[in-house]
C-alpha cells in the first residue's frame, strides 16, 4: 500500500460525548486510510457512530484521541481559522436536505454562500458557476430563485449536492444521502453521485445503513459496530467472504429483491456485546481486515478452506 | 369467494383542499385471502397509506370515501355507524404505523400502553392485564419484559418502539394486520426481525397481513400477492413469484429495476425515467399511464385492468388499440 496514494489518513481516532450519565464512547480507536479517487463505504446500525466518524475526520468535532491527515499534513490540532482552506475541499453531503439548506434562501444565495465565505471570483462569476452547477445536477436554470420548499425530496438532495461540490472538493463525506428518498428517486440521485464523482475526480466516504447502497457505491467497505471498526474489505471481498459475526448477520439480513430465493434456514442475528477496549484489526489476506479479538485466526483459516460461504 | 378476509371493490377517496376536490385514490379494488400477506407497493403519495386507512375509517376529517365498497369478513364496513368500527379496530383489524415515535403516548408505561385495546374490547379480566402485557412483550422478542413493562417510550430505541407498537397491534389476536411502511426508519437487522415477528404471527395464528412499503427487496421476502400502485391507481398485480419473473407495466419494471442490488454488480442503477419511453405498449395496448408526471391529461383518460396472462393484471387504457412501434 503506497502511503503518498493516500487522500486520507485516520489514526487511533476516538470521539467521546459525556452527558449526566456519563461518557459515551461513540467513536473509538479506529484507523483508516483512504486513497485518491477511492470511494470507501461505512456502514453500521443507528449508533454505531459512522455518522460521528464523519464528522470527526471532517473535524466539525475535535477528537479525543487519535490524528487525521488529510492530504499529507496533520489536521488534527488545528483552530478554525487554520481549518478554513480545508473546509474548501473536505465537505459534506447531509442526510435530511430540508434540514440542511435554509428555507430563507434561494437556491442561488445558497449554493453561492460557500463561494463568498471562501472569497472566491466576483458575483458575477459565482452565478455563473450557481447556475452551471445547477445544470450539472440535473435542475434547471430557473431554480436559481426558488426556495427549498418548492422542491421535491429528490431536487433538494440534488441541490445539496450541488451546494456540497461547488467548491471542487477533493473529498466529500456523504452521511446517508438517500435514506429519506424512495427508492426510485434514490436510484436518480445514486447514479447522479456516481456520475459527478467521475466526472469530478471525487474521493469519497460514504455513510449508509444499507448495504445494498453501499454495495453499489463503494470500492471498499467498514463495518462499524458499536465504536468500534470491525471488519473492513474491499466490497466483493468483504460480500462473499465477510468474517465476523456481527457482518454476518447483517449481511444475512439485506431483502434479497427474489421471491425464487426465500431462505428461512438464513443466519441468525448475532449481536456481540462491545468489548472494553478498541480491537485490533489482523489482515487476512485480500485486504481484508477483521478485529481480531472477535475471532480465532487459527480455526478461521481451518473454516475457511473446508466450506465456500457466500451471502449474496 | 367467501374464503376473502377484505375485499375492496373500485375503492375512490378524495380530499377538499381549498374548495377543489383531490382525487387521491381512484378505482382501487384489492382483496386479501386468508393466511395471505399482500403488498401494496408504491411511492410516496401514489395512496397506499390513504387505501388502508380508509379500511379503518380513519380519514383524515377532510378526507371522504366517494365510492366503493369495502368488505371484511362478508360485513360491509362502509355501512357500519362509529360505535361499529370501534369494536371493529384493534379487536378485528389492526394497524402498525410507520412512526412509532408519534404513535406512542410518551407520558404511558409501555406495558400499560399495549394493554389499552385488550381493556377497551373486555377481552381480558381487569387482574390479568399485567400479565397478558408480559406474555406480548415476551412474544415480541423481549428478553426481560418485566424491566420493559416499566420503561417510557422515550427509553427505548426505534426497534424496541417498533416491536412494542405490534405487541400493541396483536394483543387483541385480529385477523387482519394493516402494516403501513413497519421498518422503513429501522436499521437491517431490525427490519428482519420485525418483519419476521409479523410473519410468525401470520402464521401461528392464520390471520392475513397487508404490507404497504415501498421496498420491492422485502415484498421479494414476506408477501404473497403484490398490488403496485402510482397516482392512486393500481396499475399491476399479480402473485409475488409472477411479478418478478415478469413484470410488464414500465413503472413495475422501473421499481424492481432500481433496488441495488449486490449480486449482479450493475454499473448503473436504471431510475424511472430509463423506462418512460421505453415500452409504450404491450400486445397493441398502451399502458395507463404512460407518463409519470401528475399533470399530464392523458393520466385521466379512461383505462381499466386487463388480465395480460392468468391472475396477472396490467393496467391499460380503454378505447381503440393503437399500436406504437417500438425500437
Amino acid at each position: 500500500m503506497r502511503l503518498d496514494n493516500l487522500l486520507v489518513r485516520a489514526q487511533n481516532l476516538s470521539k467521546y460525548f459525556t452527558d449526566s450519565s456519563g461518557v459515551h464512547k461513540a467513536v473509538d480507536g479506529v484507523s483508516l486510510n483512504i486513497h485518491k479517487g477511492e470511494t470507501l463505504g461505512v456502514v453500521g446500525e443507528s449508533g454505531s457512530g459512522k455518522t460521528t466518524l464523519g464528522r470527526t475526520i471532517m473535524r466539525l468535532y475535535k477528537p479525543e484521541h487519535g490524528q487525521i491527515w488529510f492530504d499529507g499534513k496533520e489536521i488534527t490540532k488545528l483552530n478554525d481559522g487554520k481549518l478554513r482552506p480545508y473546509r474548501r475541499e473536505i465537505q459534506m453531503i447531509f442526510q435530511n436536505p430540508y434540514e440542511s439548506l435554509s428555507p430563507r434562501l434561494t437556491v442561488g444565495e445558497i449554493l453561492e454562500e460557500p463561494l463568498f465565505i471562501q472569497k472566491i471570483g466576483t458575483k458575477k462569476e459565482r452565478m455563473d458557476k450557481a447556475l452551471s452547477m445547477l445544470e450539472k445536477v440535473g435542475l434547471s436554470r430557473n431554480s436559481y430563485q426558488r426556495k427549498i420548499h418548492e422542491f421535491s425530496g429528490g431536487q433538494r438532495q440534488r441541490i445539496g449536492i450541488a451546494r456540497a461540490l461547488i467548491l471542487e472538493p477533493k473529498f466529500v463525506i456523504a452521511d446517508e444521502p438517500v435514506s429519506a428518498l424512495d427508492v426510485s428517486v434514490q436510484a436518480q440521485v445514486l447514479n447522479l453521485l456516481k456520475d459527478l464523482q467521475a466526472e469530478m475526480n471525487l474521493t469519497c466516504l460514504f455513510i449508509s445503513h444499507d448495504l445494498s447502497v453501499v454495495h453499489y457505491m463503494s470500492d471498499r467497505v467498514a463495518v462499524m459496530y458499536l465504536g468500534h471498526l470491525i471488519e473492513l474489505a474491499p466490497k466483493e471481498e468483504l460480500y462473499r467472504n465477510p468474517i465476523h459475526p456481527y457482518t454476518k448477520s447483517l449481511l444475512s439480513s439485506i431483502p434479497v429483491p427474489d421471491p425464487e430465493r426465500r431462505n428461512p434456514y438464513r443466519e441468525p442475528i448475532i449481536l456481540p456485546e462491545k468489548p472494553l477496549y478498541p480491537p485490533q484489526l489482523v489482515h487476512v489476506g485480500n485486504e481484508h481486515y477483521v478485529s481480531a479479538n472477535m475471532i480465532n485466526i487459527k480455526d478461521f483459516e481451518i473454516e475457511s478452506t473446508k466450506k465456500q460461504v457466500s451471502y449474496i | 369467494m367467501d374464503q376473502h378476509i377484505l375485499q375492496i371493490n373500485n375503492l375512490r377517496v378524495s380530499f377538499n383542499k381549498n374548495k377543489d376536490k383531490i382525487t387521491v385514490v381512484n378505482d382501487v379494488s384489492l382483496q386479501i385471502e386468508k393466511g395471505q400477506t399482500v403488498a401494496l407497493i408504491g411511492e410516496s403519495g401514489s395512496g397506499k397509506s390513504i387505501t388502508s386507512l380508509s379500511v379503518l375509517q380513519l380519514l383524515p376529517s377532510n378526507g371522504q370515501v366517494d365510492k366503493g365498497s369495502i368488505t371484511f369478513n362478508g360485513k360491509e364496513l362502509m355501512l357500519q355507524p362509529e360505535k361499529e368500527m370501534r369494536k371493529i379496530r384493534g379487536n378485528e383489524i389492526s394497524m402498525i404505523f410507520q412512526d412509532a415515535i408519534a404513535s406512542l403516548n410518551p407520558g404511558m408505561k409501555v406495558g400499560v400502553q399495549i394493554t389499552e385495546g385488550l381493556k377497551y374490547h373486555n377481552l381480558v379480566p381487569k387482574a390479568d392485564l399485567k400479565a397478558e402485557a408480559l406474555q406480548l412483550l415476551e412474544q415480541v422478542g423481549f428478553k426481560n419484559p418485566v424491566h420493559i413493562y416499566n420503561q417510557y417510550p422515550d427509553q427505548l430505541s426505534g426497534g424496541m418502539k417498533q416491536r412494542i407498537l405490534i405487541a400493541m397491534a396483536i394483543s387483541c389476536k385480529p385477523k387482519l394486520l394493516i402494516a403501513d411502511e413497519p421498518t422503513t426508519a429501522l436499521d437491517v437487522t431490525i427490519q428482519r426481525q420485525v418483519l419476521d415477528l409479523i410473519d410468525h404471527y401470520k402464521s401461528d395464528l392464520d390471520a392475513s397481513v397487508l404490507l404497504i412499503t415501498h421496498d420491492f427487496g422485502v415484498v421479494a421476502e414476506y408477501a404473497d400477492w403484490v398490488y403496485v400502485m402510482l397516482g392512486g391507481h393500481i396499475v399491476e398485480s399479480a402473485d409475488v413469484y409472477t411479478i418478478f419473473k415478469n413484470p410488464v407495466h414500465p413503472y413495475t419494471k422501473a421499481l424492481i429495476g432500481s433496488i441495488p442490488n449486490p449480486e449482479n454488480g450493475q454499473e448503473r442503477l436504471k431510475s424511472i425515467q430509463d423506462y418512460t419511453f421505453e415500452d409504450t405498449s404491450y400486445d397493441g395496448r398502451k399502458f395507463a399511464p404512460e407518463t409519470y408526471t401528475y399533470e399530464s391529461s392523458a393520466f385521466h383518460a379512461p383505462s381499466s385492468l386487463v388480465e395480460v396472462e392468468p391472475m396477472h393484471y396490467v393496467r391499460f387504457y380503454d378505447g381503440e388499440r393503437k399500436v406504437i412501434a417500438i425500437g
